[in-house]
């Protein structure tokens, strides 16, 4: 468990470090952490993750965000809603990666808004800007599940053993 | 319950929770919290039902003490307008009165000085009484005559404070001293026989008397009880009988049944001697 909090803390440090003014525009549209609630479901780890996702979109409020709560409901939301659909499709595969991915970032960023609603803060959100956050969130998720795909602990363990024979 | 649906559902509490908090950190344009805002948005329909409910309590209050203060002011009104008839009843009748008082005065001249005036109250002429009240402090002897409009009406026969019992003219019981205003005929003027009530029977008028009808008669003083000069009635028949008297009757000059007021000749000698005639 702490090693995922601490993946998730190097994570949003990442996240602030591609907005940075040097950094280009495009990649910090990039939501990093759309790969924590997409992984658990596929994974099928535990089903506590809902929570931590919580947490997670109230650490994004507090370091990206101007108001805390709208971030944790839609990141809470997002993991809700992907929990719901993964049971229902068979492929683990970083095709289905790159599709949670997209769904995840879609949700985090339209649900983010509806939350923005009521409190008057809408009207940042374009479809050009939607569509290259969902598209590169969903190349960064479909990386991870291709390296995770790639099993490099078992390889390398094979080639190890390989060698020393 | 599941337990997905119940995650869902905690979750979707928090995301309540989460927007409230949220509400709480963000301010409108106008500078208010929209927490604030949200939450005044919630409460006004309570308050606006509240307040109609209120005015329409309110309002049905003040109505129904309106319309008790209005049935109160009616009834204060309607007695108030009773209250006013009976005095205009009153006031009527004693301008009646006081006509009658002022046309009895006027009638024999010097009764003024003396004269107690008193209201009828009460009268049965079937037993020949009447009832007068006079005014605090005077007080009526019996045996006093009693005149109303028109003339004699009869004698006190009893008094008792400020009542006074009158014995009319024309009951049976009754007899006046009578005569002709010129004195040449006299007589007694008794009450009427039940065969012909509310006439006067005048007795002892000879023969050769030169009494007509229509003639007036007056009271003599020979009785003692009357004043000599009063006006007793008018002679309506005149029959000879075979007795050594005439049959005379006369109709009363005063009516007992429409006299509300009467003078009790106090103390009164009488109208004064006319100027010339010898004592």
């Amino acid at each position: 468990m702490m090693k995922v909090v601490f993946l998730a803390a190097a994570t949003l440090a990442a996240q602030v470090a591609l907005g940075l003014p040097s950094s280009p525009p495009w990649m910090a549209a990039v939501l990093l952490p759309v790969v924590f609630i997409t992984a658990p479901p596929l994974l099928q780890s535990e089903r506590r993750w809902p929570h931590f996702a919580l947490l997670l979109g109230l650490a994004w409020d507090l370091m990206l965000e101007p108001v805390v709560g709208p971030g944790a409901i839609a990141w809470s939301a997002a993991a809700v809603v992907i929990s719901l659909v993964v049971p229902l499709v068979a492929d683990r595969s970083p095709r289905a990666w790159l599709a949670f991915g997209a769904l995840g970032a879609a949700l985090v960023i339209v649900v983010r808004e509806v939350a923005l609603l009521p409190l008057g803060m809408t009207g940042g959100l374009s479809w050009r800007s939607a569509a290259v956050s969902v598209s590169l969130t969903a190349g960064w998720c479909c990386l991870i599940g291709w390296i995770i795909a790639l099993d490099l602990p078992s390889r390398w363990l094979r080639y190890r053993s390989r060698k020393l024979r | 319950m599941t337990d997905r649906r119940l995650l869902i559902l905690r979750t979707a509490l928090l995301w309540i929770l989460l927007e409230l908090v949220a509400a709480a950190q963000v301010r409108s344009p106008t500078g208010e919290l929209v927490l604030w805002s949200w939450t005044r948005a919630a409460v006004a329909p309570l308050l606006y039902v509240g307040d109609a409910v209120g005015s329409f309590v309110a309002g049905t209050i003040t109505g129904v003490s309106d319309a008790t203060a209005l049935v109160v002011e009616n009834n204060r009104l309607q007695r108030e307008l009773e209250t006013t008839r009976a005095m205009n009843l009153l006031l009527r009748d004693d301008m009646r009165a006081r006509r009658e008082v002022e046309t009895t005065i006027g009638l024999i001249p010097g009764l003024a000085a003396s004269a107690v005036p008193g209201r009828t109250t009460h009268r049965d002429l079937s037993r020949g009484r009447l009832v007068a009240v006079v005014a605090a402090g005077h007080r009526i002897r019996s045996d006093t005559s009693a005149v109303a409009t028109g003339g004699l009406i009869g004698r006190v026969i009893r008094s008792e404070g400020r009542r006074c019992w009158v014995e009319v003219i024309t009951h049976p019981a009754s007899a006046v001293a009578v005569q002709t205003p010129d004195g040449e005929v006299q007589g007694l003027a008794v009450g009427s026989d039940p065969a012909e009530p509310g006439t006067l029977e005048i007795r002892y008028v000879p023969r050769h008397a030169n009494l007509l009808r229509g003639d007036e008669i007056v009271t003599s003083g020979a009785d003692g009880v009357h004043p000599p000069g009063i006006p007793v009635g008018r002679v309506i028949t005149v029959r000879e009988s075979d007795r050594p008297f005439l049959d005379v009757r006369a109709e009363p000059a005063a009516q007992p049944a429409t006299a509300r007021v009467v003078l009790f000749l106090h103390g009164w000698a009488g109208p004064p001697p006319p100027v010339g005639s010898r004592p």
